[in-house]
């Protein structure tokens, strides 16, 4: 087989799909491979630990963290499967590890009731969207986004993860559920309980009482 | 279109399909559009947060740190990715099961020795039993005179077997020697006789089993064969396995018999032989040696295939050579 060299490995690079990628990876261990699949998910995955850890350089340490772990198991990946549902869960277990050494444990149990996780999807809605502008509204979008950062981090663990991924990271439920190995289900009653406490924080965050967010 | 629909939409999981049915839905229902629009802008408002982007140099210094680590030899990378059986797999294992079964046969031929050596040791009793009551009833060992055509030593296992004491003619067959004897049986002495007479030596085949015999005294006085007596003193040998031997074919085939070589019964493959005493006693004996006054029980005193030349002399003779003085 003779190698390609130059522009032409990067024109190929580009090409292969991320699963092409890691498989090839596999087998040679090319520096090539590893450093295309990096600057892939670069911005995705960094602003990911970012959001879900609150702390860039905690989550700059647990990205290159992620990509050794790939690198060290690369081994055990299968052919075919999807890349970035497993990447995205060897990132949750690296933060979730660099969380409790930094002495951040998550404060509400994940087996724990979530309430409002079994709320009807018409009821939330009917809270997210009332007729009067609620305190977020009044804010200007540099304080916004502050008050949804800290609100965000004030949520429980599994409801933050699943925030995270469902919203900012743009995964699908199912993908989401092969990550925190958990059922579809459970990541869609996460994601109403999640939003319906960000929901009763905002109504709480400003001196009216009128119960509507925006 | 229901409201989990929005909800769904709102965070990105609706597919195209269902996205336009959505589309369709508002475009003809005005509130259902309203409703929408203003979900979207809640939890935008809700949601809005800056995107932290990642430092410049992230990817270089998450290389370094795989090259790092990349020289580290670890568990996993010894680990195959997908098994493969090959050849050299059926090979080795097929290998590994002939060797551990070849490593059982001599353990197996061990054992089957061994078993062979009790039957052995069993014939011999039989035939002990059946020795000591025709001595019993006739006051001496089974023997027929030199002067008989058919004066075979074989020629007293036909005698018991006549009087009904010999049950099964097998009992003559060592299972060591991996020879069977002849499958007919042993013929009647009267046959035996007839055959001799017509054929001199025609007979040797159907006498031709396992374990010596007996082949009687010199009289002190006569010099003649005297067959063992019942009441022998002490324990005399009786019977054993048969001695290595060359029959002796050069003075026509109603010779004497032969020659009786040195070294133990080729029965066991020369490691020694089973001994039947008069007492009905087997011994295993790895020499031929069995008393001081009997140092060889397959040769005389005189070192001379003949009869013993006393009563604790035993000469035990193969079957196909002869009584004689």
């Amino acid at each position: 087989m003779v190698k390609a060299t130059g522009p032409a490995i990067a024109d190929a690079l580009t090409e292969q799909s991320d699963e092409m990628l890691m498989s090839r990876y596999r087998e040679q261990a090319q520096t090539e491979d590893f450093n295309e699949l990096v600057r892939r998910y670069e911005r995705e995955l960094y602003r990911y630990l970012a959001r879900y850890m609150g702390d860039r350089a905690l989550a700059d340490d647990v990205f290159q963290n992620t990509f050794l772990q790939l690198h060290l198991k690369r081994g055990l990946y299968e052919d075919g499967r999807p890349l970035r549902p497993w990447l995205y869960a060897i990132a949750t277990h690296q933060a979730v590890d660099a969380l409790r050494k930094a002495g951040r444990h998550p404060t509400v149990s994940l087996d724990q009731r979530i309430e409002g996780a079994d709320r009807d999807p018409g009821a939330l809605i009917d809270l997210l969207t009332g007729d009067e502008p609620g305190p977020l509204v009044e804010m200007q979008s540099e304080e916004r986004r502050e008050w949804v950062r800290q609100s965000i981090a004030k949520l429980p663990e599994g409801l933050r993860q699943t925030l995270i991924l469902a919203y900012y990271q743009d995964l699908k439920y199912r993908e989401i559920a092969e990550i925190l190995k958990i059922p579809v289900g459970t990541v869609k009653s996460r994601l109403h309980a999640a939003v319906a406490k960000l929901a009763e924080m905002a109504k709480a965050a400003g001196p009216t009482e009128n119960g509507s967010v925006p | 279109m229901n409201d989990a629909a929005l909800f769904d939409e709102a965070f990105g999981q609706l597919d195209d399909d269902r996205r336009e049915q959505l589309d369709l839905a508002a475009a003809s229902d005005p509130s259902l559009s309203d409703r929408r629009a203003r979900l979207r802008r809640a939890v935008s408002l809700l949601l809005e947060t800056d995107d932290p982007e990642p430092p410049s140099d992230l990817a270089a210094r998450t290389t370094a740190r795989m090259l790092r680590h990349a020289d580290e030899p670890r568990i996993l990378e010894f680990a195959p990715s997908r098994p493969r059986m090959r050849w050299v797999d059926v090979g080795v294992a097929a290998a590994v099961m002939l060797i551990g079964m070849m490593s059982l046969v001599p353990a197996v031929r061990h054992q089957q020795q061994s078993v062979d050596k009790l039957i052995c040791t069993d014939n011999l009793r039989q035939i002990g039993l059946a020795m000591n009551q025709y001595a019993a009833t006739h006051q001496s060992f089974p023997y027929v005179d030199p002067a008989c055509p058919a004066s075979y030593v074989g020629s007293a296992y036909v005698l018991l077997n006549e009087v009904g004491l010999l049950h099964d003619h097998r009992t003559l067959d060592c299972p060591c020697d991996g020879e069977p004897i002849p499958t007919r049986g042993l013929p009647r002495f009267a046959e035996l006789l007839d055959q001799e007479q017509h054929g001199p030596g025609s007979c040797r085949e159907d006498l031709r089993v396992d374990y010596a015999y007996h082949l009687g005294n010199l009289h002190p006085e006569t010099k003649r064969l005297i067959p063992l007596p019942f009441n022998v003193e002490n324990r005399v040998p009786l019977v054993a396995d048969q001695p290595p031997f060359r029959l002796d074919t050069a003075k026509g085939s109603a010779s004497n018999g032969g020659v009786i070589l040195v070294g133990n019964s080729p029965n066991h493959a020369g490691a020694g032989q089973n001994v039947l005493f008069t007492d009905g006693r087997v011994e295993w004996r790895r020499t031929r040696w069995v008393s001081s006054s009997d140092y060889d029980i397959y040769l005389n005193q005189c070192d001379r295939t003949g009869p013993g030349v006393h009563l604790q002399d035993a000469v035990l003779t193969p079957c196909v050579m002869r009584f004689r003085d």
